[in-house]
């Protein structure tokens, strides 16, 4: 059973949002609708939860039709089973935590429910607080209850809008850490909304690029991501698939292609891991010199050179395509041409490894 | 939820306060009276309940006009006592009022009341005591509802000081009202029935004057017994004492005239 | 004292509160979250009460209340007595006074009540009535109670509409206030004082209940 999207809403000053792609349900599956802040993600979000209606097009849910043009009225939110996790907690502040957990709970039988609250206050690490009014927990918590509660009426969907945005990074890493899981566990599709690239690409199986209100691009994260169609704060330079060859003092030994990199750690316990290495961080030279800081160095071809304002865009290719930014005058003074071969030095602290969760 | 709580609460209040105190077992008669009547027909009451064990009588008071329109309007009273003829004999017209129609009670006087502290001398200046400008205000009832209203006007006009006094005059909703403005010291003089004038509170503090009978049209205080009334016995009764001699001593005591 | 006129209020003024809180809590929600073409009209209309002098009030409540209205015959009709001059008519024209008290603290707290919590429960499988009921209700218990307050005690200081919709008739429709008013006019200024003493102690009272329970609660934002 497959959820189809195709819909377009526009707004009195002026912006058309327009969504249109498919989705599983029934399995799990992560799927992060990316993009800059003020591109339309919440809408999208809000319309597939039928929190707003669109203007034209459609949401079929298998044989269910959420919303059709032609129809008057759409299926209302409370019919269409859908979580849906906001950036800000939105706690009942009148119901204790286990009360909110229970909320959508209400046609269960006494004990069924009982146990799922149970359930879920155990699979978010919520066991101390059950009890305690929303008023009485942190940021973080507040945030496991709201993905609980969401979570706790077996949701064929799980819609999040950016739901570590509020949190400070303390609180927002174990959670980010054990989302997937969770949602993995209980076998229920969910659509991320997120603008943090690094995070796009530690939790998501498919992404959905947005860009000015409309879905351009549609594939893997770390392509979409290393590609030049997103946006430039959002690119991540080179992103790599690597695997961990070896760890020692705070470095990764990682095997890239046929390449060997070191990069900083960044804790935990992984084999496989995405190295994003920006055009920034790589320096040239023509042959062998001395010794030099940069551990990470070997040879590549040039395999093209483009104008970037001041500076060049070197792509190279070492049997792992990446680039090389440097100034137009360093390119002059090399004489740099595409098909040579040259030597690439990245230093290790370039290097962003994002480790893949099993 | 707090609310919760308070709504039992509420309901025991409303309960409680729902069943009625006394079981009636006397019949109450509901008789509306003019505003002047307030003083005597308390102890006319007090006289005929003394006789009448099984009555009890229910006292509303107000200007004879206003309590006309609330019978018009279905008011459930068993008697009616106005301040006048022409209010019953609306009533009558409306078809209200029972067979034997409207009978006279008591003839009411109007009369002068002025603060005694003044320095004003009542007895012999009469009317010319109003020009004094010591006089900032005169209370009488409203004419268009209350017949001695009604009848001050007129008075006034007899005088031939109306307009003179026009704009110091206050205009009470009823004769009472009237009255208590004068108690209340909201007017220096008054023109109220001779019955309220004798009340204590009254009559210590100022100085009264019998308006001349000729003023003004003869003020015949005219009752009726309403035709709706469940208790036409009894009002009958009522009627009976109120006309008797001992209804009528009463009157006399409290300054009315004979019907 | 008239015991007999202060229970009269007191029963009057409970059993308006009572029969106001179904009637003002369903009217609230279309008023509150209402996006339809009447909703200001509606507005206007309960806000009537309001604004006008309580004798216009009782004039037209008369109008439509008395023995020759449509309503005031049927009522004849079933129960075989008048509707005006009666404790039921008072009462009727008491909930159509209070109205305003009621509804206006309502509203005002339900349209106080976060968007958001009323969009999660939607999410979460509740109809329009379950938000209502379960969310957005107990959120707005403040502007619930101070309605129920409000209008209470304007209830039981009722003069104008009760004079002329009541009638002022011992042990059925003489009120506290309306008892007040008679005693001043027949002159009894101590029995006056005693009355209202009482009314204004009553007054207090209920306030102090009200504030003890507000400090009781948590504080939700």
């Amino acid at each position: 059973m497959d959820l189809s999207a195709q819909f377009a809403k526009g707004f009195p000053s002026g912006p058309v949002i327009e969504a249109g792609f498919d989705l599983a349900l029934g399995r799990f599956g992560l799927t992060v609708l990316f993009g800059p802040s003020g591109c339309g993600k919440t809408t999208v979000l809000r319309c597939l939860a039928g929190l707003e209606r669109p203007d034209r097009g459609s949401i079929r849910a298998g044989d269910e039709t959420w919303f059709h043009s032609d129809r008057t009225h759409q299926l209302p939110a409370d019919r269409r089973g859908i979580g849906y996790v906001f950036q800000e907690p939105a706690l009942f502040p009148h119901l204790s935590v286990a009360g909110n957990i229970a909320y959508g709970l209400r046609g269960w039988p006494g004990p069924a429910r009982r146990a799922r609250v149970e359930e879920m206050v155990r699979l978010m690490g919520l066991g101390e607080f059950a009890q305690r009014g929303p008023s009485e927990v942190s940021g973080g918590q507040k945030q496991r209850v709201a993905l609980a509660r969401a979570l706790a009426p077996r949701p064929r969907l799980v819609l999040l809008d950016e739901p570590f945005a509020a949190l400070d990074r303390v609180a927002a890493e174990p959670l980010r850490h054990n989302l997937r899981q969770i949602l993995q566990s209980l076998g229920v599709p969910a659509i991320l909304v997120t603008h943090d690239p690094q995070e796009a690409l530690a939790l998501g199986d498919r992404m959905l690029l947005m860009a000015e209100g409309r879905i351009i691009r549609d594939g893997a994260p770390a392509e979409l991501l290393s590609a030049a169609a997103a946006a430039p704060e959002a690119q991540l330079g080179a992103v790599l698939r690597a695997r961990v060859a070896g760890r020692a003092e705070g470095l990764l030994r990682l095997a890239v292609g046929r390449v060997e990199l070191l990069a900083p750690d960044p804790g935990g316990s992984f084999q496989e891991a995405y190295a994003c290495i920006r055009g920034e961080g790589v320096s040239l030279e023509q042959g062998p010199h001395g010794l030099l800081s940069q551990r990470n160095r070997f040879t590549a071809t040039i395999t093209g050179i483009e104008p970037l304002g001041a500076l060049r865009r070197v792509r190279l290719d070492a049997g792992v395509p990446f680039e090389a930014l440097i100034t137009t005058w360093a390119c002059a003074d090399l004489a740099l041409e595409p098909g040579q071969q040259i030597q690439a030095l990245i230093k290790a602290s370039a290097i962003q490894v994002i480790p893949i969760e099993a | 939820m707090k609310l919760r709580a308070l709504l039992p609460l509420l309901f025991g209040c409303f309960l409680a306060l729902g069943l009625p105190v006394r079981a009636q077992t006397r019949t109450q008669v509901a008789i509306a009276a003019a505003g002047d009547l307030r003083g005597v027909l308390e102890e006319l009451k007090a006289g005929f309940e003394a006789g009448h064990p099984d009555a009890q009588l229910q006292l509303s008071f107000g200007a004879s006009g206003s309590l006309t329109a609330q019978i018009l309007q279905g008011a459930p009273f068993d008697l009616f006592l106005s301040a006048d003829e022409g209010f019953p004999a609306q009533l009558q017209k409306a078809g209200l009022v029972s067979a034997q129609g409207p009978f006279v009670y008591a003839t009411g006087c109007l009369t002068l009341w002025v603060r005694k502290d003044l320095g004003l001398d009542l007895a012999k200046d009469g009317w010319k005591v109003l020009a004094s400008a010591k006089i900032q205000k005169i209370s009488t009832a409203n004419p268009q509802v209350a017949p001695y209203g009604r009848s001050a006007e007129a008075a006034l006009r007899y005088a031939k000081i109306y307009d003179q006094v026009k704009p110091r005059l206050v205009f009470a909703d009823n004769i009472a009202q009237a009255a208590q403005f004068l108690q209340a010291g909201a007017a220096e003089a008054g023109l109220i029935s001779a019955a309220q004038a004798e009340n204590p509170k009254l009559s210590e503090t100022g100085q009264t004057w019998k308006v001349p009978a000729d003023a003004y049209p003869v003020l015949r205080q005219a009752g009726v017994i309403l035709q709706r009334s469940q208790c036409q016995d009894l009002a009958r009764s009522f009627q009976a004492y109120l006309t008797g001699k001992a209804g009528q001593d009463l009157l006399a005591r409290h300054g009315y005239g004979k019907p | 004292m008239d015991w007999e006129a202060i229970r009269l209020s007191l029963r009057l003024a409970v059993s308006s509160a009572l029969l106001l809180a179904p009637l003002g809590i369903l009217l609230a929600w279309p008023l509150a979250y209402g996006r339809f073409q009447g909703r200001i009209l509606l507005e206007a209309i309960s806000s009537i009460p309001l604004v006008l002098p309580p004798t216009v009030l009782g004039f037209y409540l008369i109008v439509a209340l008395g023995p020759r209205s449509p309503l005031g015959m049927a009522w004849e009709h079933l129960t075989g007595s008048r509707l005006v001059f009666s404790f039921q008519g008072l009462l009727l024209a008491q909930v159509i006074t209070n109205l305003p008290f009621f509804l206006q603290p309502l509203v005002a707290s339900l349209g106080g009540v976060d968007r958001r919590l009323l969009e999660v429960a939607s999410t979460l499988g509740s109809g329009r009535t379950g938000i209502y009921l379960r969310v957005a209700l107990p959120l707005a218990w403040r502007g619930l109670l101070s309605g129920l307050i409000l209008s209470f005690a304007h209830a039981m200081g009722e003069f104008g509409v009760v004079l002329m919709v009541g009638g002022n008739l011992p042990g059925k429709t003489r009120t506290a206030s309306l008892a007040l008013f008679d005693q001043v006019q027949a002159f009894d200024m101590a029995g006056a004082n005693r009355t209202a003493l009482l009314l204004l102690g009553f007054a207090v009272a209920v306030l102090a209940c009200t504030a003890w329970l507000r400090s009781r609660e948590r504080a939700w934002t």
